[in-house]
């Protein structure tokens, strides 16, 4: 961040009675762009950042809310129109030092893979995940321009003195929303947070974005006349995506499994349980200690500001030694979703997923056993998405299955009498193994690339720059990903 | 066959009765002070038991031990509650206080448009609500209670078949509020006479035809006030306040930007502009968006289009901004009892800037005198 960058924001802070850590600092980092950094060693629990909702701007809480409202533009479409709107005030608005700090980023930003100028770059994301889940198609941008934000201009840009911003810039600002917008509370939603958005994402975040979400959200006060159910209080969130994205961990049972399947699933399942057990012990232990520390060492006594349910603020959850920078995290996300939404991918990712649905139906189809498949995916609509290989629990060496990928192949492994009677008394374990093998060489195939592994990806890494990179990034952690599978199957 | 309603003369309930319960000491002086039960009737006795002094007329004050800022004391009892004719149409807190339209509204961000009808209902209500608020002004003179002024500015919501807004509002217990010197605003009428040398604001809201219009001005009371240059500046420049705001007022306008205007114009007269309360939409709801705060760098929320109705109301200080409030639980007042002054309108944005919905008749008591 540029020197006028910085000490804008520092102004901004001052003008607004937000917070930040004395020790730390806002400089360039080798990610590219800027990030924040510890000038000495900082402890877990230490508070970085503290920004007071009033600072925070949303479309509730910008100049021309009512318009916005009366459009129902809100979320990032509307966010970037609070945005547009306050940025052409100038001096006039309560964020002029807030976003004359973002002009070097907005300067920076990357560019999201469906406008990708480098049609070549673009090719090589074709059988990735950034394809699979529609991040090379541009038709929902192109809605929401057309049908949300040239109307809004339509409509109220003479009484705002404000021209319609062109698709090209509007895309360009979606990105920058995107990636610095964090959910704040119930009724000020998607907002920025000055300064919030200085932290880089990673998959092993060091801090927690944290706020009292349950305010009223008629007004946005915590204690006031209105007349709404009470809400639960105090929720953490993290960047805007944070919690929309889950591939399926919860716990559902298919309840045609259990009549069907023997005990196979069911002493997976208690294994599964018993490492998580084993696993909570660890972290208790961890816990005790962290507490009889804090305890010596008190020297945080937050506790009084932590309630204030007016400010919103980052909270380290580890130890940060000194030089070392701080990250934030966008939300659990595969490398798919972080390009695809913020322009940027990580090698090896740890939350990485690879989605084996369409294989899946091959292996079906080819088995003459659709009509098996589709009967499950009647009973779970979201079966395609439950049909992934993924890393378990953030770690990259541990592989885990989607939750229906064992009972699915159960189901397409079973003989046309077993399948009749539901019964299927035979274990499975081999086959599944063998089928789940046969899966991860036909995902394989999809990139098209001549069996090139996640090492001679990784190799061609550092002769490479800006979209292609990213492309590159996206293929070899992909691989990784399948080729771990594929190891741990043996 | 039909009945006047009775309504509870508890303090802090307000509800219809429908029993025949009544206080038994003030029915001995022919006063019907009906109760809707008997815990209501004991729960405020001790309040109630003010109102009780012999004819002839002790008054007292009801919180003697409270630290008042100032010098102005609260000179109780209370008039009870006076009745409303049963032909005219009541707000929904007229009964129980609570303005439950009001708290069901929708986000603080929806600002009502109003249709030409209804502007037309607003305008008419306003130029009423402007009748009332000249009729309880015409009042003010030195010896007379604000109570006094209050059953003026009740019998002229009665001959116009309006609801006077406060009354219940909240349980508000009066038709009008009346602030006297270092009272801010929210002022309940009580036995105190006006002096010479006071000011006093009047804030009037009537509703009638399913709207509510609100005004205030301050006045002097006698020519004592007129000649003291420090109340002058003060009343002066408030109600320059109001007009250089409201100057302001045109479509595209944000409401947030009308703080800017007063602030500005109080600080070259070395006043302080009063915080905790604001300007506010105003139509079928007495109190709605937008929020208008009349302090400059403030972030109140929407921008003005055309069709919204919304009052302006500064309060000026001679000293510090910072209020508090007597154990009323209405009346607030500056902390330092430095005095403040008010004014309001009711106003209406058009297409090409704003109407007063409120403005002042050529003849209206009150107005600008010179420095």
């Amino acid at each position: 961040m540029s020197d006028e960058a910085s000490k804008s924001l520092l102004k901004f802070f001052d003008d607004n009675e937000c917070w930040i850590h004395p020790e730390v600092e806002i400089r360039t980092s080798k990610l590219g762009g800027t990030g924040v950094f510890a000038k000495k060693d900082l402890d877990a629990g230490d508070i970085v950042l503290k920004v007071p909702k009033s600072a925070c701007l949303s479309p509730r809480t910008c100049g021309i809310a009512n318009l916005l409202d009366e459009h129902d533009l809100d979320n990032i479409a509307g966010l970037l129109v609070a945005f547009l709107y306050e940025r052409s005030l100038g001096d006039q608005s309560p964020w002029h030092e807030f976003f004359e700090s973002l002009k070097p980023v907005i300067a920076d930003v990357p560019e999201i893979p469906k406008f990708w100028s480098n049609d070549e770059d673009r090719a090589l994301l074709s059988g990735t995940e950034v394809e699979e889940i529609g991040g090379l198609e541009t038709g929902e941008d192109e809605e929401v321009y057309q049908e949300l934000i040239v109307p809004f201009f339509e409509d109220n840009g003479k009484l705002i003195n404000l021209e319609c911003p062109s698709f090209d810039e509007f895309k360009k600002l979606v990105v920058v929303i995107a990636s610095r917008a964090f959910e704040v509370d119930q009724f000020r939603e998607l907002c920025l947070v000055p300064g919030a958005c200085l932290f880089n994402h990673s998959d092993d975040p060091d801090l927690h974005f944290q706020t009292d979400f349950g305010v009223c959200p008629v007004c946005g006060d915590v204690y006031c006349d209105h007349d709404v159910e009470e809400q639960e209080h105090e929720h953490s969130g993290s960047c805007c995506s944070g919690g929309d994205h889950h591939h399926g961990h919860d716990d559902e049972e298919d309840d045609w499994s259990d009549e069907s399947v023997d005990g196979d699933d069911d002493e997976e399942r208690e294994e599964e349980m018993e490492e998580v057990e084993s696993g909570d012990e660890d972290e208790e232990m961890e816990d005790g200690e962290t507490e009889e520390d804090e305890e010596e060492g008190d020297e945080h006594d937050e506790d009084e500001e932590e309630e204030d349910s007016e400010i919103c603020d980052m909270q380290l959850q580890n130890d940060i030694k000194a030089g070392k920078e701080i990250f934030n995290t966008y939300g659990d996300l595969p490398n798919s979703m972080l390009l695809a939404r913020y322009g940027f991918a990580i090698w090896n990712n740890s939350q990485e997923v690879i989605s084996l649905w369409k294989e899946a139906m091959a292996y079906a189809k080819k088995a003459g056993r659709m009509d098996r498949l589709k009967m499950l995916r009647k009973r779970d609509p979201e079966l395609s998405e439950k049909v992934f290989v993924a890393y378990s629990d953030g770690d990259v060496n541990k592989i885990e299955w989607g939750p229906c990928v064992n009972a699915m192949l159960t189901l397409l492994l079973m003989t046309d009498q077993e399948y009749k009677k539901k019964v299927c008394s035979r274990r499975l374990d081999k086959d599944i193994n063998k089928a789940k093998k046969l899966l991860l060489n036909a995902r394989l195939k999809r990139y098209e690339d001549g069996g090139m592994t996640s090492e001679e990806y990784k190799k061609v890494l550092p002769k490479v720059e800006g979209t292609k990179k990213a492309a590159i990034v996206i293929r070899g952690t992909e691989k990784k990903v399948i080729e771990t599978a594929l190891k741990t199957l043996k | 066959m039909t009945s006047v309603e009775n309504t509870c003369s508890g303090p802090d309930c307000g509800k219809i009765v429908d029993g025949s319960l009544k206080c038994p000491v003030c029915l001995k002086t022919g006063v019907n002070a009906f109760f809707c039960d008997q815990t209501c009737f004991k729960r405020n006795w001790a309040l109630h038991k003010s109102v009780h002094s012999p004819a002839g007329q002790e008054t007292t004050d009801p919180f003697p031990n409270y630290s008042y800022s100032g010098d102005l004391r609260a000179v109780y009892p209370l008039h009870p509650r006076r009745e409303v004719k049963p032909n005219i149409v009541k707000p929904d807190y007229a009964g129980d206080g609570q303005p439950i339209s009001e708290q069901k509204v929708q986000r603080s961000t929806q600002i009502t448009v109003l249709s030409e009808d209804e502007q037309n209902t607003m305008r008419k209500v306003s130029k009423l609500a402007r009748e009332v608020l000249d009729a309880g002004a015409a009042a003010i003179k030195p010896g007379v209670t604000t109570e006094e002024i209050d059953a003026i500015v009740h019998a002229a919501c009665m001959e116009r078949n309006a609801y006077p807004s406060p009354l219940n509002y909240y349980n508000f217990p009066k038709s009008v509020c009346t602030s006297v010197n270092e009272v801010i605003c929210h002022g309940i009428p009580d036995k105190r006479p006006l002096q010479d040398g006071d000011i006093v604001n009047l804030d009037v809201t009537i509703y009638k035809d399913g709207f509510h219009a609100d005004l205030n001005e301050t006045y002097y009371v006698g020519d004592k006030a007129k000649a003291n240059k420090d109340v002058v500046r003060l009343v002066e420049t408030t109600r320059q306040c109001l007009a250089k705001a409201i100057e302001a007022v045109k479509p595209g306008v944000m409401y947030r930007s009308l703080g800017e205007v007063i602030e500005n114009e109080a600080k070259k007269a070395n006043l302080s502009v009063i915080r905790t309360y604001c300007g506010h939409g105003i139509n079928q709801l007495f109190h709605c968006a937008p929020n208008v705060p009349h302090y400059a760098r403030n972030k109140a929320v929407g921008v003005m289009k055309p069709g919204h109705t919304f009052t302006i109301e500064p309060m000026l200080s001679l000293g510090s901004f910072k209020d508090q409030t007597w154990p009323d639980n209405w009346t607030a007042v500056t902390s330092d009892g430095k005095w403040s002054a008010q004014f309001e309108h009711t106003l209406l944005v058009t297409e090409t800037g704003v109407e007063i919905l409120t403005a002042r008749y050529k003849n209206s008591p009150g107005g600008p005198v010179s420095a």
